[in-house]
């Protein structure tokens, strides 16, 4: 931790009036100007000081992003210390630089704002954050975490790096599936209701089993209960929901992509399209409740088995986010065949359609037509699908 | 209050301050009169819910239209020393007409700056005590201000940041919280006090030690102090401007009769400060001779009741000597003023003074400040014998000459006054040529009296060009004030033979019966005539009509007055300490702290010494006595230090289970109990391991732990020992706590790597 000053240019301005009155004070006969020389020179001397010493015994550390996703702003909240006795510490900014001290300003976090600490007191601890917004999937790696203030008279900064290495995984960004795209994905030919062989809150007779204290009166078979002096109760089969296996196809390399030209696309946007529409399938699967998995094809991945809920859909868009498209591709690889499964697969290639190893029933998506597919712009003005957020209603109905 | 609120309010507080301190340095009242109320009813009109702004279009065009004004005004009178003026005044109305407008944090700063440079430019034309006084305040309000605006300005910033780094489609973020309760503002004000004392201090330190040259120029009569009282060593009939009605009291003057009783005199004392001999028409100005060759120094000691003669041989105190005794009240000068004819002098301070012989005045030598100038006393004998002016003169008599004044056509004029009047201007029958002078000077004396009127309001005195002012006052206007009149007299005396000269100073004529003295204001710088009247003599005539002085003294009166020696008291310690602090001063200030130091250091170290001596003496122990204090002060200060170290130690260790204001009783057990946590959490912290404010002993132990599995054991008993002293009301005996002590200062660690 090294205390840095500079001097910016109200600061310099400050220093070229001072020298000027100085000079005034030396040719003039007169006090009040030497006086105010004195009062200039011992602002800027007081300002070091005041400064330097408010920076003493601060320390600040990060505390754990929960998630991240582009398009969406990054809270990262920031813990203040302040471990002096006496001294309060008062307009305090907290960013991100980089190992060079210098502040990151990289595509993934466009537009990085900062914390602010309007006061901290002796021996207190605070909490901010500062708001990112994260524009590309992917690794974030912060390096140090710098506070700094202008205060009392805003003349220098004084800084002070402190090192906190931290990784953000930057899931890709979410989109809805466009119209009614998404029913007749999940109603299809394998897809659609089903019951599952395992008691659970469906309607489908599973079996019958002893009463319990706390089962409902109404659960009782009592038709079996001519038949049997024990109490038994009804249990019902687990509902099973339709299933979707999500299948990106990266196996073949960038260079070698072949798509319809537009303008200004690189070979490796369009790969990125082809995961940020996985990562919307998954997204609206998961919004509709449907049972949903992940393979991706083109490099060292497990599959993703077929369930369903929030933390599954977590850990499907972090394989997502991880995908590292500068490393080379594996060939297509047999055995993560899907073919066992009774699920509706999806097949999503970044460039021209090729479905030659594919299960005949798949579904085929390119990136190229991401437009038609998604709804990039439309709803609530192309924002993306988040928490709390049901984007797909009205328009997937 | 909102944080926003306060920044402008205390920033229109600082405007306003500026303003008054522009308007106290160029002396333009109505400057605050006006922007004053303009600026304050910006906070009523901008700063409500519904503020009613001036556009930005508006206020460019203001500021335009004001440039223009201010750019022709100067082309007008093309005088740099007009340009701090012109700028002022240009910053002034932008400050006015931008605090009407709807300002952003970038808009405030530049406030703030026009502010400074509003303050500044006065500062290089003023150096008044008032202004001296809105100085400070608007310095230490410019600290308060700046520091809120820099919480003020950053939070906005921060929270602007926040806003645009989120896309206008995208999620909304709630915005960032600005907390600044009032315990936030109390620790800021505290801050920006601290900050404005030691600000003061360092820039008085700087005061101090800037070198400077000597403001207070050596054996000159005449200064820059003495040209704030009303009294000049010139005067200048074209531009008049330095008549004052200020009541401010310059000195108090109590004559002593020779009885020893306070009285008043029968005439106005006229308190001699410059003999001006010599006019200069073409420019129409009275300035004194600077022949040094008659002036001789006296020596004076310090002794209020010890008189230093002034005369070359003892001059007979029992003719008429009356005693004067003055008290400065708001003027440091180098000038003794005094009347006619002082024959010794004493004064509070030791002084070097330079008695002119030709002339009877006199002025300091220059050698020492007179900045602690306090007052002096002075022997006079209003009428004084040949032997008495022998000896102040100290040789032969001047030679008398007839003298000629340089203004075609006074002479005509006078002659004809005489004429009308009936006068001889020659000496007839058996008359000298000393009281021909008198006799002539006093029929044109009175010819004055009777024919010109006395008054300052001098709107209608046009100069003519072309033509000298004493003329024009003559045969013109025939009004005017004492300048008018003392000048008339001696240019017309002067005109027909008569050796005369203008002499400036104060005239005391407003007698304290309270305190039985004469208070000289500001207002009472006068101006008359001496004629000579003997070989030695010369008789003064104030062609002024007392009356009319008496008169315009009674008008000015109020009832401020007794109560305005406060105030100039105050302000005559600002022009001597602060206006007039030069080379001397610091020399002065130099020795005295040098003597100060080294005579207290060498008092303590003798008395020291003599103490020691007397110790070793009573306990017979010789040489070996000193080594035996040195051995038992070591003792002491290795003792004091073991005990600050122990207090500090447990003082943290309080501090960091917040004990601070808890159970007295509990507190001193713990402390005693739980050393061994401090010894072990110093220990700790020394290999890169500081426990965090937020862990608790057991997470912070197990921190240490993972990194230092051998320490398991040790860190294991001493947190069980602490959880169970601390919570679980247990104790320590004396042996137990001796080998929690040893455990903790031998708690097995690797240094942590940064």
């Amino acid at each position: 931790m090294k205390l840095r000053f500079r001097i910016h240019l109200p600061g310099l301005l400050f220093i070229l009036l001072t020298i000027f009155v100085g000079l005034a004070a030396a040719q003039r006969p007169n006090n009040l100007i030497v006086w105010s020389f004195g009062v200039l020179l011992a602002l800027i001397l007081i300002s070091g000081v005041v400064g330097a010493s408010m920076m003493r015994g601060l320390s600040v550390r990060r505390l754990e992003v929960r998630r991240a996703a582009a398009g969406e702003p990054l809270e990262i909240r920031y813990v203040v210390e302040n471990e002096s006795r006496w001294r309060s510490a008062f307009a305090m900014k907290i960013m991100e630089v980089d190992h060079k001290g210098k502040l990151i300003r990289f595509p993934m976090l466009a537009a990085p704002s900062h914390g602010w600490i309007t006061r901290i007191g002796p021996g207190e601890s605070q909490v901010c954050d500062a708001v990112f917004a994260p524009s590309q999937r992917g690794v974030v790696s912060l390096q140090r975490i710098r506070l700094t203030t202008q205060f009392p008279f805003g003349f220098n900064d004084r800084a002070v790096d402190h090192k906190n290495p931290f990784e953000i995984l930057v899931q890709p960004r979410l989109y809805p599936v466009r119209g009614e795209l998404m029913q007749t994905i999940a109603l299809g030919e394998l897809g659609g209701f089903g019951t599952s062989p395992r008691p659970g809150s469906g309607e489908d007779f599973y079996s019958v089993r002893e009463f319990k204290p706390g089962d409902s009166i109404r659960q009782i078979a009592w038709k079996r209960m001519g038949t049997t002096d024990d109490l038994l109760v009804v249990q019902r089969s687990l509902s099973s929901p339709p299933r979707l296996r999500v299948v990106l196809d990266l196996t073949t390399a960038p260079d070698e992509l072949k798509f319809k030209p537009e303008s200004n696309i690189t070979p490796t946007e369009i790969e990125e399209r082809a995961i940020t529409m996985a990562a919307s399938l998954i997204g609206s699967a998961e919004q509709r409740g449907l049972e949903f998995g992940l393979t991706i094809h083109g490099f060292d991945s497990a599959p993703i088995p077929l369930r369903r809920g929030y933390w599954h859909r977590e850990r499907a868009l972090t394989s997502l986010a991880t995908i590292d498209l500068s490393q080379s591709r594996e060939e297509f690889d047999s055995e993560r065949n899907v073919d066992e499964e009774r699920a509706c697969v999806v097949v999503i290639h970044p460039g021209r359609i090729n479905p030659r190893n594919s299960p005949e029933h798949a579904w085929h998506w390119s990136a190229t037509s991401i437009d038609q597919l998604l709804d990039l712009g439309g709803g609530s003005a192309g924002a993306p699908v988040s928490e709390g957020q049901s984007p797909a209603r009205g328009q997937l109905a | 209050m909102t944080l926003r609120r306060r920044f402008r309010l205390w920033l229109l507080f600082l405007l306003v301050l500026s303003v008054a301190a522009v308007s106290v340095a160029t002396i333009r009242l109505w400057l605050l009169m006006v922007c004053g109320p303009i600026l304050v009813s910006s906070w009523y009109l901008c700063e409500g819910h519904r503020p009613l702004i001036l556009s930005r279009f508006l206020v460019n065009v203001g500021s335009v239209l004001t440039l223009l004004l201010v750019g022709l005004s100067w082309l007008s009178n093309p005088d740099p020393g007009r340009v701090m003026e012109l700028l002022g005044i240009f910053v002034l109305v932008l400050i006015v007409l931008r605090q009407f407008q709807d300002r952003s944090t970038r808009e405030d700063a530049q406030q703030i700056i026009l502010s400074s440079v509003l303050v500044i430019s006065s500062t290089i034309q003023s150096d008044r005590f008032l202004f001296g006084i809105i100085l400070l305040l608007w310095v230490v309000n410019l600290i308060y201000v700046v520091m809120l605006f820099q919480v003020y300005s950053g939070a906005r910033h921060a929270r602007q940041q926040r806003f645009d780094c989120i896309p206008k489609d995208g999620i909304p973020v709630a915005p960032l919280e600005i907390r600044f309760g009032p315990r936030d503002l109390s620790r800021m004000r505290l801050l920006a006090f601290g900050s404005s004392l030691a600000i003061l201090l360092i820039s008085v330190l700087v005061f101090i030690l800037f070198p400077r040259q000597i403001l207070f120029r050596s054996g000159v009569p005449g200064n820059r102090s003495v040209q704030k009282s009303g009294f000049a060593e010139t005067v200048d009939l074209i531009s008049s401007e330095r008549i004052t009605s200020s009541r401010r009291e310059v000195f108090t003057v109590q004559w002593v009769d020779p009885g020893g009783e306070s009285t008043k005199w029968a005439r106005p004392l006229l308190l001699r400060g410059a003999i001006l001999e010599r006019y200069d028409s073409a420019v129409g100005r009275w300035v004194a001779n600077k022949s040094q060759s008659t002036n001789s120094l006296v020596s004076i000691k310090a002794a209020p009741d010890r008189f230093t003669g002034l005369g070359v041989e003892n001059i007979d105190q029992q003719i008429q000597t009356y005693t004067l005794w003055f008290e400065m009240r708001s003027m440091a000068t180098d000038i003794f003023f005094a009347p006619w004819v002082p024959i010794s002098i004493t004064t509070f301070d030791p002084r070097e003074i330079v008695f002119n012989r030709a002339n009877m005045l006199m002025t300091d030598s220059g050698r020492r400040s007179i900045s602690s100038y306090g007052g002096y006393g002075l022997r006079v004998q209003p009428f004084p014998n040949r032997s008495s002016l022998e000896s102040l003169e100290g040789g032969a008599p001047k030679t008398s000459f007839i003298p000629r004044f340089p203004v075609p056509g006074i002479r005509e004029f006078t002659l004809d006054v005489l004429e009308q009047m009936e006068v001889d201007p020659s000496p007839i029958k058996n008359e000298t040529i000393w009281q021909k002078n008198r006799r002539v000077s006093d029929e044109i004396l009175e010819w004055l009296e009777n024919n010109c009127m006395y008054t300052t309001d001098l709107r209608e005195f046009v100069q003519i060009a072309g033509e000298d002012p004493i003329e024009s006052f003559l045969t013109r206007y025939r009004f005017g004030h004492c300048e008018y009149f003392a000048s008339a007299l001696t240019a017309m005396c002067r005109s027909v033979g008569i050796e005369s000269r203008l002499v400036t100073g104060f005239v005391a004529i407003e007698y304290d019966e309270g305190i039985q003295r004469y208070i000289v204001r500001e207002s009472n710088a006068h101006a008359w005539t001496e004629v000579r009247t003997g070989d030695y003599q010369w008789t003064a005539l104030d062609p002024s009509p007392r009356s009319v002085l008496e008169e315009l003294q009674a008008a000015n009166e109020s009832w401020s007055d007794s109560w305005r020696w406060v105030y100039d008291r105050v302000d005559f310690f600002w022009n001597s300490a602060i206006v007039g602090f030069d080379q001397r001063s610091q020399e002065n200030l130099t020795q005295r702290f040098a003597g100060n130091w080294g005579d207290s250091f060498s008092d303590t170290f003798s008395s020291l010494r003599d103490w020691m001596a007397s110790v070793n003496r009573f306990f017979k122990l010789g040489i070996a006595g000193y080594i035996w204090m040195a051995g038992v002060l070591l003792i002491f200060i290795c003792f004091l230090l073991v005990a600050i170290s122990i207090l500090r130690r447990r003082r943290r260790l309080l501090a960091s289970f917040r004990l601070g204001s808890g159970d007295r009783r509990l507190r001193r057990r713990l402390s005693h109990d739980l050393l061994f946590w401090a010894v072990a959490l110093q220990r700790l912290a020394k290999f890169g391991y500081a426990k965090q404010a937020q862990e608790t002993p057991l997470a912070f132990s197990r921190r240490v732990v993972e990194a230092n599995p051998e320490s398991e054991p040790t860190m294991q008993t001493l947190v069980r020992q602490l959880y169970l002293i601390r919570f679980g009301g247990g104790t320590l005996d004396r042996n137990e706590r001796t080998q929690a002590l040893e455990l903790a200062r031998k708690i097995p660690l690797r240094r942590r790597s940064s």
